[in-house]
């Protein structure tokens, strides 16, 4: 009776598989194809490419920025929407969920719109001397805006997961909210921070609408990874391949650092 | 003069409760259905929840005076608490968790092995496990850790809430033991929630049985399961 449920389990998985094989090609065929088409010449030509090295720069500082900003607002943002129970919170929850679902270039319009010469707040950031569009950090903005929801849904989650009871057992022990904070609930979200913080960090790295509306492509000030590409596809293909091909190593290496990063005990395992 | 003292009346939606109880050195058992209030009080008196009125006095101390408009924070009660699970942190190891209670964050480790708690950890038995994390304890281990942690804490009262109901028989056995033998030694109060019979009877506990919001009957053990007409409690004393 056993063997035979087995059996029929592992029809159901066989079948699930194939069907979804089309899938898994689709996704996996354009990462291989760039490999397959990057002659290592060019890739090594790619990474010597001055335009190539400044845009990386710019890509990693501004994204870094926005990391920050994301984590240090974000963190304490998606601890209350976790924690508090009025309807206004869920509200502002669904707002905020918004740039994941709209086009990055109408975000970037928005952002125009908001901080812009014309924006609404546009006239009150000049007085004070700031001027954000088509700057660095309007790069930064863009990149906020876009990566910051796909944080706080992870984030939200899994502050919403933790076990309250061990935050009242770090009440009764005496401690400030402040040190049950750091040393109880963080280390218990840690998992779900950090997969939010990588998510965030990998849409922040792979940003372009929104960045070339509101931040231009402009070399060595607005043009990111992504822009210098699309700008390199113009006078060569094949450099804009094996730039393409170095971001994607890029974002893999990314990926497994912070993976590696999770794992160790020293943090905690679960 | 009893030990303790703890009123509190509280309304949630249809639900009114409104208890008195009080107690000496020997635990109290608090039993009854799901939903009769057990929680609700143990939250109350460890100011974890704001009933509209309470009364709460732990040794001379008074906790909490809705009259006086009194009310002591969770953080100053110094209550210990034992949710389900024990209130172990999972990412501290048994040294840490341990630690962990000592409020003024001076206590180290060596201290605690050689110093003034070093025959708590060796009555314990627990010097060999400070290292590991609570994941790696079987129940009875976790219980000793716990207890350790509230003989750093030096509460006032201990307030346990099934601390023992995710285990399977064999784990609760051996926390039952651990608790029945060090419980009555710590010569601190407890008030215990619990859904098995065998608890009372190894913390040789006196029993209040709650019935929606209110105390029904409160004894002894030995006053209980005389001519029983009431389900429950037939059913909580048939327990083996």
């Amino acid at each position: 009776m056993k063997s035979e449920e087995g059996r029929k389990s592992l029809g159901a998985a066989r079948l699930a598989w194939i069907l979804g094989v089309p899938l898994f090609l689709i996704l996996l065929l354009p990462g291989f194809a760039l490999v397959l088409s990057a002659g290592l010449s060019k890739v090594w030509a790619a990474f010597l490419d001055p335009a190539f090295l400044q845009a990386a720069v710019l890509s990693l500082t501004s994204s870094t920025v926005a990391m920050v900003l994301i984590l240090l607002s974000g963190t304490p943002l998606a601890w209350w929407l976790a924690r508090s129970p009025s309807r206004f919170s869920r509200g502002v929850e669904l707002i905020l969920d918004l740039p994941i679902i709209l086009p990055p270039a109408v975000v970037g319009i928005g952002l125009l719109q908001a901080f812009g010469r014309s924006g609404i707040i546009g006239d009150l950031l000049a007085a004070v001397g700031l001027n954000l569009p088509f700057s660095f950090m309007a790069v930064v903005l863009a990149q906020v805006v876009i990566a910051a929801p796909f944080f706080l849904r992870s984030a939200t989650v899994a502050f919403r997961n933790a076990d309250r009871d061990l935050e009242d057992v770090a009440k009764t022990l005496g401690h400030s909210p402040v040190r049950i904070f750091f040393q109880v609930v963080l280390p218990l979200c840690r998992r779900g921070l950090l997969a939010g913080a990588l998510l965030a960090w990998a849409r922040a790295l792979g940003e372009f609408g929104a960045t070339l509306l509101f931040a231009g492509n402009m070399p060595g000030v607005t043009q990111t990874l992504p822009l210098a590409i699309f700008s390199t596809l113009e006078r060569d293909v094949h450099l804009a391949i094996a730039m393409s091909l170095l971001l994607l190593a890029l974002a893999l290496l990314l990926l497994a650092s912070l993976r590696r990063f999770e794992k160790t005990p020293a943090g905690g395992h679960r | 003069m009893n030990n303790w003292e703890v009123q509190i009346e509280c309304l949630k939606g249809e639900f009114h409760l409104q208890v008195e109880l009080s107690g000496g050195s020997r635990p109290l058992a608090l039993i009854g259905a799901n939903g009769s209030g057990k929680s609700t009080i143990l939250r109350g008196v460890l100011g974890l929840e704001n009933p509209e009125h309470a009364f709460v006095r732990v040794g001379e101390r008074i906790l909490h005076d809705s009259k006086a408009s009194l009310c002591v924070p969770v953080e100053e009660r110094n209550l210990a608490y034992l949710p389900q699970g024990l209130g172990l942190f999972p990412h501290m190891n048994v040294a840490e968790n341990i630690l962990f209670a000592d409020r003024s964050n001076t206590l180290t480790l060596s201290e605690l092995v050689d110093g003034e708690y070093s025959t708590t950890v060796e009555n314990l038995k627990i010097k060999s496990l400070l290292h590991r994390r609570p994941e790696e304890l079987s129940a009875g281990e976790c219980q000793k850790v716990a207890l350790a942690r509230v003989m750093i804490q030096k509460p006032q009262m201990i307030l346990l809430d099934e601390p023992a109901s995710a285990l399977d028989i064999l784990a609760r056995r051996e926390v039952r033991k651990v608790l029945s033998e060090q419980l009555s030694d710590l010569g601190i109060p407890s008030i215990l929630v619990t859904h098995d019979f065998r608890d009372v009877r190894d913390l040789v506990a006196d029993i209040a049985y709650l019935k929606a919001g209110k105390v029904e009957k409160a004894g002894s053990a030995d006053d209980f399961p005389g001519g029983e007409s009431d389900e429950f409690l037939v059913e909580f004393f048939a327990q083996p």
